[in-house]
């Protein structure tokens, strides 16, 4: 049977950003912890809250704004990936995120004018990876199975998760918050998953998971005095390189590849030190996490809204040729490492 | 103790590694995986441990345990 290609990308961003100096003062960390924000790759931040007001909502008000901010950038986000094309044509549209919760979910109030017999799904609790890997594969043996195109967005507004603080970081495991508080953005992406002829957009060929069960409690969130709070050791950069440099690793033995066979790497840009452990675990040559990185300095890790940004940076500038492989890695809690590879051909 | 003695103690203790193979030559990313946080914490630790302000300019160009070392032994002298 043909496989269904990745047709289109489309990202969403808040209006206003922030410098990673501006955005350190105004969390008003003590001055020695500057460094965590400087040093991240990232040199501004898209954010649904203004960091000014995180400190000052109540969980109820930050859900609203999920609401909002949700609807907005996903319907942003998808325009944007359908560039004019109909959108009664779409037969599935899957929506993922792990920064809010909404019952029915965003997907269903999308005022977009979706057909009456479109199927709607929503991957909640699966992170970074809810989008680009699981909303994927659910668009994708969409169209498998009835040849009609889907749309996966992912739309991450992690302001809408702030997780107050006293005058110091907290310590929990690691000063988390503080980690989190240092690299993660809004933002929401969208893939549009069909069939064409055009040799610019690539066909999905095969997808991989590796999951290791024992970073269960390493990444995600957790309830703590009626607020999600963020759970983001300090091992999950290691765990991440090694359940995704595994899932890479059986993904490519699969299709009789080899890491230098790989044309293009969309690696989720979870954050420079991830990248830098990816890549060496793999072996990748450090041009070919050029959109990673750049993606990264532009509006930091937007969680499952990443790997969409990326693939977008990267079909609009890369020189593209029938033939080149591209390999997308998504990293998630379990800790899970997803793998997809994708081919240009004529 | 000496001064490495207890630069290697902190480092340990805030790297997670045994304090046998924290080296006078031992670079704290790459051979110690100590990203920026970690460095942070240790800084604000030495602080507290040898009673001297180190400026953040300064806390950056400090990237190996030699030179964390010096630095200190420095201060201490200036101080006496």
């Amino acid at each position: 049977m043909k496989k269904p290609k990745l047709i289109s990308l489309g990202f969403a961003v808040p209006e206003r950003s922030w410098t990673q100096e501006k955005t350190f003062s105004i969390l008003g960390y003590p001055r020695q912890f500057k460094r965590i924000f400087l040093d991240s790759g990232i040199e501004k931040r898209h954010f649904w809250i203004e960091p000014e007001r995180m400190k000052q909502l109540s969980w109820q008000e930050m859900c609203e704004e999920f609401e909002k901010g949700s609807i907005e950038l996903s319907t942003r986000a998808i325009s944007n990936c359908l560039d004019g094309r109909d959108i009664k044509d779409i037969g599935c549209v899957t929506f993922a995120s792990c920064t809010g919760y909404l019952c029915p979910s965003t997907v269903h109030r999308l005022n977009m004018g979706f057909r009456a017999d479109t199927f709607f799904t929503a991957v909640v609790g699966q992170g970074c990876e809810g989008g680009g890997f699981p909303g994927l594969k659910r668009a994708y043996d969409f169209t498998l199975a009835t040849g009609r195109p889907s749309i996966v967005v992912a739309a991450e507004l992690c302001s809408c998760t702030y997780f107050p603080e006293g005058d110091s970081p907290d310590p929990e495991n690691d000063y988390e918050l503080l980690r989190g508080n240092a690299i993660f953005g809004d933002a929401a992406s969208a893939a549009l998953i069909g069939y064409d002829d055009d040799p610019r957009h690539p066909h999905i060929v095969d997808f991989e998971v590796y999951t290791n069960p024992a970073y269960l409690n390493d990444l995600g969130y957790v309830w703590r005095n009626g607020r999600l709070r963020l759970r983001l050791s300090k091992n999950v950069k290691k765990y991440a390189a090694e359940v995704s440099g595994e899932a890479v690793r059986r993904l490519l033995n699969r299709q009789f590849l080899r890491v230098s066979d790989i044309n293009y790497w969309v690696i989720h840009a979870a954050g420079n030190r991830v990248l830098d452990l990816i890549r060496e675990r793999l072996g990748i040559e450090e041009a070919k996490l050029y959109f990673s990185r750049k993606a990264l300095r532009l509006y930091g890790n937007v969680s499952s809204a990443t790997v969409g940004i990326i693939g977008k940076l990267l079909i609009q500038e890369a020189d593209i040729k029938p033939g080149d492989l591209l390999v997308m890695v998504t990293i998630g809690p379990g800790i899970s490492g997803g793998a997809t590879i994708c081919q240009f051909k004529d | 103790m000496t001064v490495f003695d207890r630069v290697a103690e902190e480092i340990a203790e805030i790297a997670g590694v045994d304090k046998s193979k924290v080296k006078i030559d031992a670079s704290l990313k790459d051979d110690l995986d100590m990203d920026s946080l970690d460095q942070t914490l240790l800084m604000i630790a030495l602080e507290e441990e040898f009673g001297q302000e180190i400026d953040d300019q300064t806390a950056e160009t400090l990237t190996t345990v030699g030179q964390i070392v010096e630095f200190i032994e420095e201060k201490l002298g200036e101080a006496e």
